[in-house]
């Protein structure tokens, strides 16, 4: 049996890909895509992570036996490159026609004849072969061993995510009286996208609650929840559905015994548990998967390699540090949410309040390219409570910052949009990519332009970007 | 400890050898580390020192800060030690079973706000730091 396998293409590289394979000649065209590979319990995915196009006449030129070949120079230079680098060799050439596209007698011969030695160059490395059509691609993947995969789909990630496959999906979608109004809007085939999607909620405090109920109404099919905290009385006020109950506050309250209050703060409400409790209020059929724990442990890694798009609703430094690499590393993107409020230190007046929409993409938004992880503030966050104190470096208690559900809300919101038009492809291709910050106290909203820097760990040219399971994950063992 | 903390650790030793580098993991898959005899330089009225840290389980993500000098750490021109130095810590700081506790002068020096990421090595770290010393 032939397993399938997913590819996975930042929104540049496939313009620059299209733009050669089909140049308006109707000719055939070829090119070298080198990918990071990653394991997922639906099957491998492919990261397009470097294209090297074959130039007509020098390294893509009349075949012996097909039409065109790549020059065999060109496919051992790629391929070494490949094998040194870790990464998968695959060879593209595209045919005719639009919506479907599959490989010829001829390739699948020249792959017999080829694909045997390349596997021994690569030394334990897949290679395979690509095929495209205006809106089709297919592939054939040689594992080290026999084994074989066909690519089932590509996944363009860019302003609005974009889903290529070897033939039409002929499947109906109906969606119902219950989302008509929304069907209104993004069509029976958004809701069947919604339906089919996968996300992670990680932190779900105020902002994470609102992005839980939100997705769940949408019709979001499958949700992973990460959060390492219970319910706190303090929490009321912003969790969704959250009752006195899922505190503990008469046990929990001040003046109660210490063996009582520790004991109501144990029996007190996971908040991934009421967040699964909010999501099956509204959609009773989602599938949700809960880790009661912070983000930095495998079991959570690889759940959230299996996501569509990551929300970052968690405060620390070290899961933001840990969400900019994954979305890099395996092409997820996502949505980093804060809410920063200033006070004057001398008169406690508020001075600023914003709240913030951080898009985190393969191609724009990298936190660390953005000042928003701050290697004193992963310090801070990774030293015990007592060393912190011994070197006097309590400089405000997170869980004391002043929180609103209102102020919540607008990231929540944009948040959620940003998702929706994106997973949905309604997003335009020339949409805003930066930040938006959102200032209720003199009502206006700002745009902030991501930057990114070539040194960059995680996004620039030598970093760990589509590397996949290649290179380790910073704080991951 | 933590993958990050083990190299960091394996960078150190390779830079010390021979000088004893004492390693003390905690729970969390950071570890204390105490490297003797350490040259401070000629601002400094004595020759050498012994050097403790933290690494902590997000090295080498993190800043490394504060490091620790023996607790009679002093100027050779007499001239009193200043901010960012601060007499009267301990080595390791704060709770710390199992490893032996060494009055010390802690420095502390945060990495400047840089504008792009930047990712120092402890040991990357703790150089500039001496270099930094050896320049008072
Ligand atoms: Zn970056």
């Amino acid at each position: 049996m032939t397993r399938k396998c997913e590819l996975r293409m930042a929104q540049p590289m496939f313009d620059d890909l299209m733009a050669h394979l089909f140049p308006g000649d109707g000719d055939e065209h070829g090119a070298v895509i080198q990918a990071g590979l990653f394991q997922t319990p639906d099957g491998p995915v492919l990261t397009a992570r470097t294209l090297v196009l074959a130039e007509a006449g020098k390294d893509w030129v009349p075949g012996n036996r097909g039409y065109r070949m790549m020059l065999a120079r060109f496919v051992a230079q790629q391929a070494r490159q490949c094998r040194d680098e870790k990464l998968v060799y695959l060879a593209v050439h595209n045919h005719g026609g639009r919506d479907a596209v599959a490989f010829s007698g001829v390739d699948l011969e020249s792959h017999e004849r080829g694909f045997p030695a390349l596997l021994d160059l690569v030394e334990g490395l897949p290679v395979g072969s690509l095929v495209f059509a205006a809106n089709a691609v297919a592939g054939d993947i040689w594992l080290p061993g026999g084994a074989r995969l066909t690519v089932d789909r590509m996944v363009v990630v860019g302003p609005g995510r974009r889903v290529l496959t070897p033939a039409p999906d002929r499947r109906r979608t109906t969606a119902g009286a219950r989302y008509d109004r929304q069907v209104r809007l993004f069509g029976a085939t958004g809701q069947t996208i919604l339906a089919g999607s996968r996300i992670a909620i990680v932190g779900l405090g105020g902002v994470g609650s609102l992005l839980a109920e939100l997705l769940a109404r949408l019709g979001v099919g499958s949700f992973v929840l990460v959060d390492p905290d219970r319910v706190q009385p303090s929490n009321l006020p912003r969790l969704v559905d959250a009752t006195d109950r899922d505190a503990m506050t008469w046990m929990v309250a001040e003046g109660r015994p210490q063996w009582m209050r520790r004991l109501g703060a144990a029996l007190a409400t996971r908040k991934i548990d009421l967040a699964a409790r909010v999501i099956r209020r509204a959609n009773g059929n989602a599938h949700i998967e809960r880790h009661f724990s912070s983000m930095e442990e495998r079991p959570v890694v690889e759940a959230l390699k299996t996501c569509d798009y990551i929300f970052m609703a968690a405060d620390s430094h070290r899961a933001r540090r840990l969400f900019n690499a994954l979305a890099h590393q395996f092409l997820i993107p996502g949505i980093q949410l804060g809410t920063r409020i200033q006070a004057d230190p001398e008169t406690g007046a508020i001075i600023n309040v914003h709240t913030a929409a951080r898009l985190v993409t393969p191609t724009g938004g990298c936190l660390l390219c953005n000042q928003a992880v701050s290697p004193t503030r992963l310090r801070e966050e990774s030293m015990p409570k007592s060393m912190l104190a011994a070197q006097r470096y309590i400089d405000g208690d997170d869980a004391s910052a002043p929180s609103v559900i209102t102020l919540n809300a607008l990231s929540a919101s944009q948040a959620a949009n940003d998702f929706l038009f994106y997973m949905t492809g309604l997003t335009s291709g020339d949409a805003f990519q930066g930040t938006i910050q959102a200032r209720p106290l003199d009502r206006r909203v700002r745009l902030v332009e991501p930057r990114s820097d070539q040194h960059c760990p995680d996004c620039g040219p030598g970093s760990r970007l589509a590397r996949g399971d290649f290179v380790p994950i910073p704080m991951v063992d | 400890m933590k993958a990050g903390v083990e190299a960091a650790i394996a960078a150190l030793r390779d830079h010390y050898s021979p000088r004893p580098v004492h390693v003390f993991p905690t729970a969390c898959g950071g570890a204390h580390v105490a490297i003797e005899d350490v040259p401070v330089g000629p601002p400094f009225a004595q020759a050498t020192s012994w050097v403790g840290f933290f690494l902590s389980s997000a090295c080498p993500e993190d800043d490394t800060y504060p490091f620790f000098f023996r607790e009679d750490l002093s100027l050779a021109d007499g001239r009193e030690l200043m901010a960012p130095f601060h007499a009267k810590h301990s080595f390791p700081s704060g709770e710390a079973p199992g490893v032996p506790v060494r009055p010390a002068v802690m420095v502390s020096r945060r990495q400047r706000n840089t504008a792009c990421w930047k990712q120092e090595s402890p040991l990357l770290k703790l150089l500039a730091v001496l270099k930094w010393m050896s320049q008072r």
